[in-house]
C-alpha cells in the first residue's frame, strides 16, 4: 500500500518534471525563432518579442523548479511536505502575466498617442502566428498533465501559455486589420483588448492558489467522499465523528477529524478503528493525509460538525 | 478568549495609527507641493499613496485574521496575515523599481531640481512621522500580538524612512556642492537598500505559507512538555509535526501508551498533554493522535 503510494508519487512527479521541461524546451525555441525573425527582418517589434518569450521561459523555470521541490519528502523544517511550493508558483506565475498585461497596456496606449510606424506586418503576422501554434500545442499538453497530477504549478503554466495564445492571436489579428484598413490604430486597440482579457486569467490563477494557501476547506465533493466513508463506520464500529478539518498543499489533501468509539474499547482495538478508517479514506481520496483523534463517546457529537 | 480579544483591539488600533498617518502625509504633500508648485513634492505625495493602500491592506489583514474558523475555513483565517506580508513586500519592491527607473532616467536626462529647501523639509517631516509610527506604533505591537501584517506595514514605513532620508541627504549635497547626479545616485542607492528589505520580507512570508516548522525554541518547549508525561502516562511520541498561520501555532503528534488502556482513559491522557502544550505555546491548536504501545518510537521524529 505504502509502496504503490510512493511509486505512484514518483511516477506524478516524472511526468510533471517532463512536462515541465517541454515547456522550457518550447520556449528556447521560440526566442531562437523570434531572434533569428527580428534580426533577418530588422523588425524592433519582433526582437522585442524574444524579449516577451524570455519570460515565459523564468516562468517555465520557476514551474520545474517547484514540481521538483514539491515531490521533496516531508523533513524535520517542513513536517507537513513541500507541496504548497506549488501553489507559492502560481502566484508567482500569475503576477508574471499581469505584469506582461499591463506592459502591454502601457505600449499599446503610447502606441495610441505617439501613432505608430509598422513595419514588416507579413513576418511580425508570420511569426505571431507560429508563436501561437507552439503557445496553443504546449498548453493543450499541459492542461491534462496538470489535472491529473493535481499540480498547480504546471496548470499556472498551462495558463500562462494560453494567455501568450491570446497576446499572439491578437496582435496578428490587429497588424493584419491595420494592413487591411491603414489605420494603425486597430493594432493597439486589440492590445489592450487582449490585455484585459490576460488580466482576468492571471486574477482567476491568483485566487485559486491563494485560496490554498489560506488553507480553504477541500471541495465539497471531496468532503463527500470522506463523509461517506466514514459514516459507513457508524454504528458498527464508531459511534460518530466531529471536527472535521480539511485543505490543499499542492497535489497533496491534508485531514483530520475527531471519531468518537465507546469509551470502554481498549487503545488497540481503537486504534485499528483509526487506521482502518484511515485507510478507508485513504483509498476512496487519493494523495490524503489523515490523522484520527479518538474520543470516548461522552463526547460524542454524530453531525460532523 | 479575553487575551484574543484584546490583541485584536491592539492590532486594529496600531493598523488605523498608520492609515490615518499616511492619508496626513498626503494632505500635508499635496497643499506644499500645490502651493510651491514643485512636482516632485507632488509626486511624493503619489508615494504616501502607495503607503496608504499598503496600511489598508494591513488592516484589513488582521481584521480578517481575527474571524473564527468557520465551514470553508476549518483552521481559521490567520494565514491572511502572511499573504498581507507578501503582497506589502511585493509594493515595496515596486516603490524601489519605480525609483530606480526614475534615477536612471535622471541620471541620463539630467536633473531638474527645485525648491530644495522645501524639498528637504518635506522629506525631514515625512521621515520623523514615518519613523515614529514605524518604530514607536507598529513593530511593539506586531512584537506583542505576533502580527506579520503589522511587522510588513512596519518595515514597509522602515523603507520609507530611508527613501526620505536618502532624498533629503541627497538633495542637500546638490544644493552644497552644485552637483546634481547626487540626487538619482542617493535614491539608486536607497532603493537597492529597499530592494534587500523587500525580499527578506517576501522570504519570511513565504516560509508561514509554505507550513514550515515551528522555531527550534518553541518545539524545545513542546517535547518538553510532552516528555514531562513519558514514563508515568505514556510510552513514549512521534511524527511530532508543527507549523504557523498567523500568530496561531498548528501542532500535531503521535503519542504511545499501553494497548491495555481503555480509550476513556487514554482521551484524559490526550486531553492532559494537549492542554499541556496549549499552556507552554500560546494561541496553539493541538492534535493528539494516541497508538497503542507496539508502534512505539520514543524519539520523537
Amino acid at each position: 500500500m505504502a509502496g504503490n503510494t510512493a511509486e505512484a508519487t514518483a511516477r506524478a512527479t516524472w511526468a510533471k518534471s517532463v512536462a515541465a521541461w517541454f515547456s522550457i524546451a518550447a520556449n528556447v525555441l521560440l526566442i531562437i525563432f523570434k531572434l533569428i525573425a527580428g534580426f533577418l527582418s530588422g523588425s524592433i517589434g519582433i526582437i522585442s518579442e524574444a524579449l516577451h518569450s524570455s519570460t515565459d521561459l523564468i516562468a517555465a523555470i520557476i514551474a520545474l523548479v517547484s514540481v521538483r521541490r514539491a515531490a521533496r519528502p516531508a523533513d524535520p523544517s517542513h513536517q507537513f511536505g513541500h507541496e504548497k511550493v506549488e501553489n507559492i508558483s502560481g502566484v508567482i506565475e500569475g503576477l508574471l502575466i499581469w505584469m506582461a498585461a499591463v506592459v502591454i497596456v502601457v505600449e499599446a496606449v503610447r502606441h495610441l498617442v505617439s501613432g505608430e510606424h509598422l513595419d514588416h506586418i507579413g513576418v511580425a503576422i508570420a511569426v505571431m502566428l507560429v508563436s501561437a501554434a507552439v503557445n496553443a500545442g504546449l498548453s493543450v499538453y499541459l492542461y491534462p498533465v496538470a489535472r491529473r497530477t493535481e499540480s498547480a504549478a504546471l496548470k499556472a503554466d498551462a495558463a500562462h501559455h494560453l494567455t501568450d495564445v491570446y497576446t499572439s492571436l491578437g496582435v496578428a489579428l490587429g497588424l493584419a486589420l491595420a494592413q487591411a484598413t491603414h489605420k494603425t490604430y486597430f493594432d493597439p486597440i486589440l492590445a489592450i483588448g487582449v490585455a484585459l482579457l490576460i488580466m482576468w486569467t492571471a486574477w482567476q490563477l491568483v485566487s485559486e492558489s491563494t485560496r490554498v494557501l489560506l488553507d480553504e476547506t477541500l471541495p465539497e465533493s471531496d468532503l463527500v467522499i470522506v463523509r461517506k466513508t466514514v459514516a459507513e463506520h457508524r454504528g458498527e464500529l464508531i459511534v460518530g465523528y466531529h471536527k472535521l478539518r480539511s485543505r490543499r498543499a499542492g497535489s497533496r489533501r491534508h485531514i483530520d477529524l475527531h471519531i468518537t468509539v465507546d469509551g470502554a474499547l481498549t487503545v488497540g482495538e481503537a486504534h485499528a478503528i483509526a487506521e482502518h478508517i484511515t485507510a478507508d479514506i485513504g483509498e476512496n481520496l487519493p494523495n490524503a493525509e489523515i490523522l484520527v483523534h479518538i474520543e470516548p463517546a461522552a463526547h460524542e457529537r454524530d453531525d460532523g460538525s | 478568549m479575553e487575551h484574543d480579544r484584546l490583541n485584536h483591539g491592539l492590532k486594529s488600533r496600531a493598523a488605523a495609527v498608520s492609515i490615518v498617518s499616511n492619508s496626513a502625509l498626503i494632505v500635508f504633500k499635496l497643499i506644499v507641493g500645490l502651493i510651491s508648485g514643485s512636482i516632485a513634492i507632488i509626486s511624493e505625495a503619489l508615494h504616501s499613496g502607495s503607503d496608504l493602500v499598503a496600511a489598508l491592506v494591513a488592516f484589513y489583514s488582521v481584521r480578517k485574521a481575527a474571524k473564527p474558523a468557520d465551514d470553508s475555513h476549518r483552521y481559521g483565517h490567520e494565514k491572511v496575515e502572511n499573504i498581507s506580508g507578501v503582497i506589502e513586500a511585493l509594493l515595496i519592491l515596486a516603490a524601489a523599481a519605480v525609483i530606480i527607473a526614475e534615477g536612471v532616467q535622471k541620471l541620463i536626462d539630467g536633473v531638474i531640481i527645485d525648491h530644495v529647501w522645501l524639498g528637504v523639509a518635506v522629506m525631514g517631516a515625512s521621515a520623523v512621522i514615518n519613523l515614529f509610527v514605524s518604530m514607536r506604533v507598529l513593530y511593539p505591537a506586531a512584537r506583542s500580538t505576533d502580527s506579520a501584517a503589522l511587522e510588513a506595514d512596519a518595515a514597509h514605513l522602515r523603507t520609507d524612512v530611508y527613501t526620505s532620508v536618502g532624498v533629503a541627504v541627497g538633495l542637500t549635497i546638490v544644493k552644497l556642492t552644485g552637483v546634481e547626479e547626487f540626487d538619482p545616485i542617493a535614491a539608486i542607492l536607497i532603493a537597492l537598500l529597499i530592494v534587500y528589505t523587500g525580499v527578506t520580507l517576501v522570504i519570511q512570508s513565504s516560509r508561514v505559507l509554505l507550513d514550515q516548522t515551528l522555531p527550534d525554541d518553541e518545539l524545545a518547549l513542546i517535547r518538553d512538555c510532552v516528555s514531562d508525561h513519558r514514563g508515568d502516562l505514556i510510552y513514549g511520541y512521534h511524527k511530532l509535526r508543527a507549523r504557523q498561520a498567523g500568530s496561531r501555532r498548528h501542532i500535531d503528534l503521535h503519542v504511545t501508551v499501553d494497548a491495555a488502556m481503555s480509550v476513556a482513559e487514554s482521551h484524559k491522557v490526550a486531553e492532559h498533554i494537549m492542554a499541556d502544550i496549549r499552556a507552554c505555546i500560546p494561541n496553539s491548536d493541538v492534535l493528539v493522535h494516541i497508538e497503542p504501545r507496539s508502534h512505539e518510537r520514543v524519539d520523537g521524529s
